[in-house]
């Protein structure tokens, strides 16, 4: 087993027991809250060696550009939600100035990618195409399944309701890009890649979804077990980014 | 000379000037395939390719290159799903032998 994999397992292993151990303690938001920001400060740290491992031309460029700068947009998300909760001492910031740069995040990697898979669109399969648009069909449905009901009864504002479906339809969009990309370079050297690249944006998606319905439903707070979900797509994010920045190449 | 240039000119384009730099390199080191015998042991790179970016995307690079090549040359191209790169090279040397 390679070293990155021991490394992220540990590590998952750790934050969870730490998650659950700090759960009746006051240090429960705070060191929650700062263990996100160091997530996504690695990660963009990692998409920022990918860059530099891969050159700064090329529409592979533009693929790992965008990485970077979305991933870097969520770090400051996070950041800002830190901030907000530490600081200002703001127990949930919902929806907040965080959510800007939550949401500006998703355009530079969907732009990205898409002008990537764009060139190469006529390699894409067919089978390849329907297993990425049946994962994002699912991610719709989990959406739609679980938010609709909450969504009507609940007596939160337009705004916060339009931020609670966005992010995971967000997320599903970017699942099936990741997927795409995984087909695009199936068979070759940095399939390996993608595939923790989708596996960390799918757990994203699908930790937006309990969160929506967590703050719809109200049992959503500060520390809550299910921002597990997302930390563990932080380290899949991590896993993938780490294995471009030191893939040969060619071999 | 001009099909080196369609390859170069194309990797870098479509993936990036490193992995062009770098793909030359490795024919060199692994198959002992000098810069300008690179045209005619097409297979090797196309291999690496495959190897290194899958299947689909080397089609994809391959045709892209027999493309350049074919306007680098003056000549039509035309698409035809079943070609290769050495498909595409080796007909555009038979029409330019016409």
């Amino acid at each position: 087993m390679r070293i990155r994999y021991l490394v992220g397992i540990v590590v998952a292993v750790l934050v969870t027991v730490a998650y659950f151990w700090l759960q009746s303690s006051e240090l429960l938001g705070p060191a929650t809250d700062y263990v996100f920001v160091l997530a996504s400060g690695i990660c963009s740290i990692l998409a920022f060696l990918v860059i530099r491992h891969w050159g700064v031309r090329g529409k592979v460029a533009a693929v790992h550009l965008g990485l970077f700068l979305g991933i870097f947009l969520w770090f400051l998300g996070d950041t800002a939600w830190a901030i907000y909760e530490t600081v200002l001492q703001v127990e949930i910031p919902y929806p907040s100035f965080a959510d800007v740069f939550y949401l500006l995040g998703y355009i530079p990697i969907a732009v990205g990618i898409v002008q990537f898979l764009w060139t190469f669109r006529v390699g894409l399969k067919r089978q390849g195409a329907f297993v990425a648009l049946g994962i994002g069909l699912l991610f719709f449905g989990l959406t739609y399944a679980f938010l609709i009901g909450p969504l009507v009864v609940s007596t939160e504002d337009f705004l916060t309701k339009s931020y609670d479906v966005a992010y995971p339809v967000l997320d599903s969009m970017l699942v099936v890009l990741a997927i795409f990309m995984f087909f695009v370079f199936r068979g070759g050297k940095m399939a390996g890649a993608w595939v923790w690249v989708s596996l960390g944006l799918l757990l994203n998606a699908l930790a937006d979804i309990a969160f929506s319905l967590g703050s719809l439903q109200g049992w959503y707070y500060s520390g809550h077990p299910i921002e597990l979900i997302q930390f563990w797509g932080y380290i899949g994010l991590a896993l993938g980014l780490d294995e471009q920045r030191n893939a040969p190449m060619v071999s | 000379m001009i099909l080196i240039e369609s390859i170069r000119e194309t990797i870098a384009q479509l993936l990036s000037p490193k992995v062009a730099e770098t793909l030359f390199e490795h024919l060199e080191k692994v198959y002992s395939i000098k810069k300008d015998e690179v045209p005619s042991r097409l297979d090797k790179l196309l291999l690496t390719l495959k190897t290194t970016f899958g299947s689909s995307s080397a089609q994809v690079v391959g045709k892209a290159i027999a493309r350049r090549f074919y306007s680098r040359l003056g000549l039509e191209f035309s698409d035809n799903p079943q070609r290769t790169l050495v498909g595409y090279v080796e007909n555009a040397k038979l029409t330019e032998q016409k």
